[in-house]
């Protein structure tokens, strides 16, 4: 079958806008008094979501069925997820700084969608296995997931660049004083600059808002299997690497629990974190760890 | 003294084996174990053939003796999971559900030095229009629970997200229950049956392959045994009323059927239901699932039976037995006329085009092509289903729901303000905690404050 029309000029328009949204925020990072700019950036980049949205609404006309079924669909949902948890952070904690960042990874992850072999992108029926409402309560929680997990790790590399060659001062307690209507407010934080503190606040948000999705996917996977495979749990290298994934974004929560750990550990967590989200989301397959989720791949 | 030695180990013990570091170095291990799990091929999966081809046999015996070729089935590996299920279980009791029992106390009174020390706080100018029975109303309409008492004030808010540790732990440890039962105390199978069979779930020792049960039509599945066995098996025998598949346009197919119906000694139905893939079978602590579908011809070349699988080539549902590197024939049953038959014919390997139709066979005879006698025995319709008994099941589903009803409630966080007066500079002194998300507290903690001073001004 035929990729519509229709959804390719949807396509084509999000992913103009996401290379525009790009440029305008690279601009207002590098001159942060361009407002707005700053402005005109979120509302490219939701015109991208926007488009992206009704492209992947023709392709599910098409399909009759939510359009999640091979690596493509996969992938340009998962720019969709990127782009929707980064307007979202934007609105709840003015992460603009970090837009033309996050808008280089949704053009990569493009770029990747797009050169994929044809007979990857077509639209292509669903073999027995994945004929299930489990696929769409599965896979899009974990997509998202990985979305803010990725936000979270840029927003880590983020505070690793400012205490290594920006702020080089030690990290320690401090207690900061901040003037808010002509109080003196002091508050007691332990980062090495106010955007250090920023840095690490919004990586700390990307993976509470990340875990939760993280463990309600893996555990509908779970409950899928039971019902297709007659087991809940197989061993399966995405099963396992998933798992992996898990534990470490565990430790990070864990880690942050307990206040004597440097801010620098838990970014290089973070960082640790999304290597092991690439292995499971692309990794298991491209690095052929073999086993039951291979439906990616179109060559078998 | 020997008591005390004793019991300030355990408590030395207990400190350490329930401590934070524990958890998290248990995690790593995990973490980078499944990570090398993941990585190396899994005998289970892969098969010992193809792990002696890719180490050699004495590099594969030693990764073998260490486990290395089953990571997950590995004595370390499992230590290491029930290192991790004790360490929790411990830190559980001790640690995490005894302050899910507090999380409701209200805050104590603290001392003005204490508030000035807390990781946010200030000092605003007491004034006829700022008092603390104003900030109690501001913090109120923030949903703030207050207790007011002279010049001491206390605020509390979000207190049911200190319980967002103890269910999540709550959960794991009924998963990690469930899946203990399933793993030591069910059993599962598989058997392959056409229309009008059935099966009946037996224990056959160490007999792994079905076999005929006196009964003509049906037959004797028989189960592999979970370590701790109950011996108890269901006395129903499953029915296969009727199989299909489903194929899309392009001959590739879309889904299998199989109607079922659970009859008991008697014969009387039970329980029917047709089951696809993803949509299994379940009555009374056993599962059925469709697993695969086939159609096989059974035929006989020089008087020794064989059983071939029918498949889908380019639209035909046909067989192929190659003869040579270069001449095969292609078999081609024919189910739908009035006899059922099977078309012979030769075809090139080669060549897609040429092939010629040399024979035709009726069920239950024989042909003869030069040296070759085939014979015809029939082509049924196979469906392959699974079945198992998962006991653990009805502890896993409340498990996975406190999961991830825990780590949702532990999304919040538990915030507490407290202000008092200073009699002799006549301020108050504000200030708070939260036990997460501090930054997003020292926000709001900000914003409550600039509301009070405004209402000053």
């Amino acid at each position: 079958m035929n990729v519509s029309q229709e959804e390719i000029l949807f396509f084509n328009i999000s992913g103009i806008s996401v290379f525009i949204a790009f440029w305008i925020y690279a601009l207002t990072w590098l001159n942060t008094r361009l407002t707005i700019l700053k402005k005109l950036g979120t509302i490219t980049l939701l015109i991208s979501l926007i488009s992206l949205t009704v492209a992947l609404v023709y392709r599910g006309i098409a399909l009759q069925f939510f359009p999640i079924s091979n690596l493509y669909e996969s992938l340009v949902i998962f720019a969709w997820a990127i782009i929707a948890a980064y307007l979202f952070l934007e609105w709840k904690y003015k992460i603009d700084s970090m837009g033309w960042v996050v808008t280089a990874f949704v053009l990569a992850v493009f770029l990747y969608a797009t050169w994929l072999p044809a007979n990857q992108k077509d639209i292509a029926p669903l073999v027995p296995a994945l004929q299930s409402y489990w696929r769409t309560i599965h896979v899009p929680p974990l997509l998202v997931s990985y979305a803010l997990f990725l936000i979270g790790a840029i927003s880590s590399a983020g505070y690793l660049i400012e205490t290594t060659f920006i702020t080089k001062t030690k990290e320690e307690k401090k207690t900061i004083t901040k003037e808010v209507g002509g109080v003196k407010i002091s508050s007691t934080v332990r980062e090495v600059s106010p955007r250090a503190t920023f840095f690490d606040e919004v990586t700390y948000r990307c993976i509470t808002f990340g875990f939760p999705l993280l463990t309600i996917g893996v555990i509908n996977g779970a409950l899928w299997a039971n019902h297709a495979w007659g087991a809940l749990w197989q061993w399966d290298p995405k099963e396992t690497m998933a798992l992996v994934t898990w534990f470490i974004y565990a430790i990070y929560l864990h880690l942050r629990l307990n206040a004597k750990v440097q801010g620098k550990t838990l970014a290089l967590v973070g960082l640790l974190g999304i290597a092991m989200v690439y292995l499971t989301y692309l990794g298991v397959n491209q690095f052929n760890f073999g086993g039951l989720h291979t439906y990616g791949k179109t060559d078998q | 003294m020997k008591k005390n030695y004793l019991t300030e180990f355990k408590i030395a013990f207990l400190e350490e084996f329930t401590s934070l570091r524990l958890a998290i170095t248990l995690f790593a291990f995990i973490a980078l174990t499944t990570l090398i799990g993941t990585i190396l091929p899994e005998e289970p999966m892969v098969g010992a053939a193809k792990l002696v081809k890719k180490y050699g046999l004495d590099n594969y015996k030693l990764l073998k003796s260490m486990g290395f070729t089953d990571v997950f089935h590995s004595w370390w590996y499992l230590g290491l999971l029930t290192a991790m299920g004790l360490n929790l279980i411990a830190v559980s009791v001790i640690r995490v559900f005894p302050r899910a029992k507090k999380a409701f106390d209200f805050p104590v009174q603290i001392k003005e030095e204490s508030i000035k020390r807390l990781p946010v706080n200030c000092e605003v100018e007491r004034s006829s229009n700022l008092d603390l029975s104003t900030i109690e109303k501001t913090l109120k309409k923030k949903n703030y629970q207050t207790k007011l008492n002279e010049n001491k004030l206390i605020a509390v808010k979000g207190a049911w997200h200190r319980l967002g540790a103890s269910v999540t732990h709550v959960g794991i440890l009924t998963v990690l229950l469930g899946s203990a039962i399933t793993v030591l105390t069910g059993y599962n199978g598989m058997i392959q049956v056409s229309e009008n069979e059935g099966f009946y779930i037996t224990d056959l020792g160490q007999t792994t392959s079905q076999v005929k049960s006196i009964e003509r039509e049906n037959w004797l599945a028989p189960i592999s045994k979970m370590p701790i066995w109950f011996g108890r098996l269901p006395p129903y025998l499953i029915k296969v009323n009727k199989t299909w598949r489903e194929d899309y346009k392009s001959g590739q197919p879309k889904q299998w059927f199989s109607d079922l119906s659970v009859l008991d000694q008697n014969k009387k139905e039970l329980a029917r239901k047709v089951i696809h893939v993803n949509d299994p079978l379940e009555y009374r602590g056993i599962d059925v699932y469709q697993s695969n579908w086939g159609r096989f011809s059974e035929i006989s070349l020089n008087g020794q039976s064989i059983t071939v699988p029918i498949e889908n080539f380019k639209g035909e549902e046909i067989a192929v037995i190659p003869l040579s590197s270069d001449i095969g024939l292609k078999l081609k049953p024919n189910t739908g006329a009035p006899n059922d038959i099977l078309q012979i014919y030769s075809i090139s390997l080669g060549n897609d085009d040429f092939e010629k139709l040399i024979s035709t066979v009726e069920k239950g005879k024989n042909t003869k092509l030069g040296p070759i006698n085939i014979g015809y025995s029939g082509t049924q319709t196979l469906t392959g289903l699974q079945f198992k008994s998962n006991p653990g099941t009805l502890l896993m589903y409340p498990g996975f729901i406190f999961m991830i009803l825990g780590v949702l409630i532990a999304f919040g966080s538990k915030k507490r303000i407290w202000a008092t007066i200073n009699p002799i500079s006549n301020k108050i002194i504000i200030g708070g905690s939260a036990d997460r998300s501090k930054g997003k507290f020292f926000e709001e903690f900000e914003k409550i404050i600039s509301q009070i001073s405004q209402g000053n001004n």
